[in-house]
């Protein structure tokens, strides 16, 4: 499992469940995500992720999650 | 009552339906199914017809689904939903249940349209309570992409192949969505997993409607259509912008357009990705993309004049 923090948000990645399809890839409208050289998704550039969670909504495979740091107060949800 | 947006992001409605599944990369029906699972609140039974959902979730001995799941037959996801509803309804009424519990059958193209029709159509006439969600990706593509009902005109599948001789399937698809909403049942609507909100908002409406309710998604197939595992989400949305798949809903018999592209795209845009319709582009073939744009042309002005008003989201 990979994890890139910013800020009050963190972005996971499960290499082992990704097939490298690239939805999220050609989804995501700050182009973080990348294809690496296996294959799998990767975060390029986590400083440019506004934590839209476009990519675990469109991931067919759930290998991306998008969380905060911080737990929800039930106001909140 | 928490907003889909919210449900969305909800931790314990993730774990419905998980990932290691054995579906194709780059498939839609699991972005059907988890937007879907993810948009209802309350506990939830899954029915689900034989084809790819069912096949590559559920390799013995591992599975997908944390919740409650049946599979019968082909045929009868709506028959078996019928029949678990009304158990469940029977418990309630005896007091050995208290929870409110949600129906949701999925099938595909092919387990809807053709095979598990009259099901389909007993189930909703005898007014049950639950959700039949076709995740529609135009053919048996479990078997080998052999064509449906829901195989669009001039698409080349295993059975309707192209050659000097034939051109694909020379039959137009039937509308399932206007089938169904010709049984007076509450709720049906016409989504696509391109449109999240849209989908996810849509599943709220039939888990709380007082009867069946039907959801007809589009859902890519990389391997049967012939394009880019990294295109299944674009190319479900140009379907919706160049309106061969337009996004509405029938509430209570009334037509509700929840989507009008800004500029309708010509169809050739959502044709020209897919290798099923590579043939259409000879020029001997020309005559084939007119009558489908005309085709498409036709269908959409028809359901303008059928619906009653525009409520965008």
């Amino acid at each position: 499992m990979k994890r890139y923090e910013q800020g009050e948000f963190f972005l996971e990645i499960e290499p082992r469940r990704c097939k490298g399809c690239g939805v999220c890839v050609q989804s995501c409208p700050k182009g973080v995500l990348v294809l690496n050289a296996e294959g799998k998704a990767d975060a390029k550039e986590i400083a440019q992720c506004i934590f839209c969670g476009i990519c675990e909504q469109r991931c067919p495979d759930f290998a991306i999650s998008v969380h905060k740091v911080k737990v929800l107060q039930p106001s909140c949800v | 009552m928490p907003n889909t947006k919210e449900l969305a992001h909800r931790e314990e409605l993730h774990k419905r339906f998980t990932g290691a599944h054995a579906l194709c990369a780059g498939c839609g029906a699991p972005i059907c199914v988890r937007t879907i699972l993810n948009a209802i609140e309350e506990p939830v039974v899954v029915i689900n017809a034989t084809g790819c959902l069912e096949v590559a979730t559920t390799r013995y001995p591992t599975t997908a689904w944390n919740i409650p799941w049946i599979h019968v037959a082909f045929e009868n996801a709506a028959a078996v939903a019928s029949g678990v509803e009304t158990a469940y309804r029977v418990l309630r009424r005896r007091g050995k249940i208290s929870q409110e519990i949600r129906f949701v059958a999925f099938g595909g193209d092919g387990g809807t349209y053709d095979i598990g029709l009259q099901a389909l159509s007993g189930a909703l006439e005898r007014g049950h309570r639950f959700i039949y969600v076709c995740y529609d990706n135009e053919a048996y593509m479990n078997t080998g992409n052999q064509r449906s009902g829901a195989t669009p005109f001039a698409a080349q599948t295993s059975t309707a192949p192209v050659g000097e001789k034939s051109f694909g399937k020379p039959q137009r698809r039937k509308d399932l969505t206007e089938i169904v909403a010709a049984h007076h049942i509450p709720y049906v609507a016409q989504a696509s997993i391109s449109d999240w909100y849209d989908l996810a908002r849509k599943a709220r409406k039939a888990a709380a409607v007082d009867g069946p309710a039907f959801l007809n998604v589009l859902s890519t197939c990389p391997r049967g259509w012939g394009h880019p595992t990294d295109q299944s989400v674009k190319i479900a949305r140009l379907a919706v912008e160049t309106c061969y798949w337009p996004l509405y809903e029938i509430i209570e018999g009334r037509w509700v357009l929840n989507y009008i592209p800004e500029e309708k795209l010509p169809i050739t845009e959502w044709l020209r990705p897919q290798k099923r319709f590579a043939h259409l582009f000879e020029p001997q073939n020309r005559e084939l993309l007119r009558q489908i744009q005309q085709q498409v042309d036709e269908e959409w002005e028809k359901l303008l004049r059928k619906c009653e008003r525009y409520e965008a989201l």
